[in-house]
């Protein structure tokens, strides 16, 4: 109970540009937006008009934000496709892929079914592979659409002890204190660190590296998840070597 | 201290998106994409005043050169108003500087800051922010004591 009324007695805003950071305001009661942006830190020292959004659905807040609401703050409307809002902890699942749609040019496609709460779930997997199979997932972020209708990301992975094999496709966060970790199911935490290639080595010359996605992302616009294909798992050290699978992240 | 100079010089994506919180208006200059895939240098607009003696609000383009960042203290240059224009003290005549060959530029006298940036700690959103907030004050709060024109 205590924790219920903690949670209400605050607003949570954050920024449209930047997933990670988030303000938490002591509030009792509703708050006017322009004390919110203020308040938070986020007023413009540049003259630049900002707006406060609802985060859950992107809707303009036009007069008071209520304790117990999270919304963002930004010169636009938050793109909901990068699901800043709603990031939870890494859940498991066991799921049954019901759905398998092909993408990009290499085999690879996308997997979907539903998870017991209604949502769902989306991983990535090679061609054939995914559809009308039972698989161990985890899902790391979730959006609601306009329509209520829940989506969820994620990516399967094997066992406790070799969780990852070369080949395989999986999501990593960039930014936030989970950025480019791996789910373990060791540790039932994002705690793989990832590393992307900084070169490109392979004959074909295919392979995304971490400079290559950066340069991607001031041309085509940044991404909070970026879409990887593991090269190697140590199993000692647990760690994951990868690069950057562009048909799966832009 | 591995994120410090870890991620290189220059100011990353990210830090990138940290100042947009103040300054939306911030754009990149992409001439100086640097090879490590940081931005060598960005432009700010930041409002200051236009002299000492007249408080009336001045947008000024500010180009910040992040080159050296986090070691070396970073520069800033007026891109406009043109100089003729200009009436703060802090800040300097035209002239031409490697970073713009091509355009006239007028450097921001930052006084003795760049001894204070240097025993700041080693963490890269500090430093960058610190940076910020003294181009700011300098353009709010004028320094006839330090007079550049």
């Amino acid at each position: 109970m205590a924790m219920a009324s903690e949670a209400t007695e605050k607003i949570r805003v954050g920024h449209v540009e930047v997933p990670e950071y988030w303000v938490d305001l002591h509030a009792v009661a509703s708050m006017a937006v322009n004390d919110v942006i203020t308040r938070s830190g986020m007023r413009p020292r540049d003259g630049s008009e900002v707006h406060c959004y609802l985060a859950n659905d992107g809707s303009l807040v036009t007069e008071e934000v209520v304790p117990g609401q999270t919304v963002l703050v930004g010169t636009s409307a938050p793109n909901l496709r990068v699901p800043i809002s709603n990031r939870i902890s890494p859940r498991e699942h066991l799921f049954y892929v019901k759905w398998e749609r092909k993408i990009g040019g290499e085999g690879m496609s996308i997997g979907s079914g539903w998870l017991g709460d209604g949502c769902t779930l989306w991983v990535p997997g090679m061609e054939g592979s995914l559809a009308s199979r039972h698989k161990r997932a985890v899902e790391i972020t979730r959006e609601v659409n306009a329509n209520g209708k829940m989506h969820a990301q994620g990516y399967t992975f094997m066992n406790s002890d070799n969780p990852y094999v070369p080949g395989d496709l999986a999501r990593i966060t960039t930014s936030g204190e989970d950025a480019f970790r791996l789910y373990d199911p060791e540790t039932s935490r994002l705690s793989i660190p990832v590393r992307i290639i900084h070169e490109d080595r392979s004959e074909d010359g295919s392979r995304m590296s971490f400079r290559d996605a950066r340069h991607k992302e001031i041309d085509c616009g940044t991404r909070f998840l970026w879409g990887i294909r593991i090269l190697g798992f140590d199993t000692e050290r647990r760690s994951v070597l990868a690069f950057v699978e562009e048909d799966l992240t832009w | 201290m591995v994120e410090y100079l870890g991620l290189g010089a220059g100011i990353t994506p990210d830090e990138i998106r940290r100042v947009m919180i103040q300054y939306p208006s911030t754009a990149a200059v992409k001439q100086h994409k640097m090879s490590n895939g940081n931005l060598g240098v960005i432009q700010v607009s930041m409002i200051g005043v236009s002299s000492s003696g007249n408080s009336s609000p001045v947008t000024y383009q500010v180009l910040l050169d992040f080159r050296g960042f986090p070691s070396s203290t970073p520069q800033a240059f007026i891109r406009s108003p043109r100089s003729s224009e200009i009436r703060h003290c802090n800040i300097h005549k035209s002239s031409r500087y490697p970073i713009a060959p091509n355009i006239d530029l007028c450097a921001i006298c930052i006084g003795r800051y760049a001894s204070d940036f240097d025993s700041l700690p080693e963490e890269r959103l500090m430093r960058l922010g610190c940076y910020l907030n003294q181009i700011q004050y300098i353009l709010s709060n004028p320094n006839p004591n330090s007079k550049a024109r």
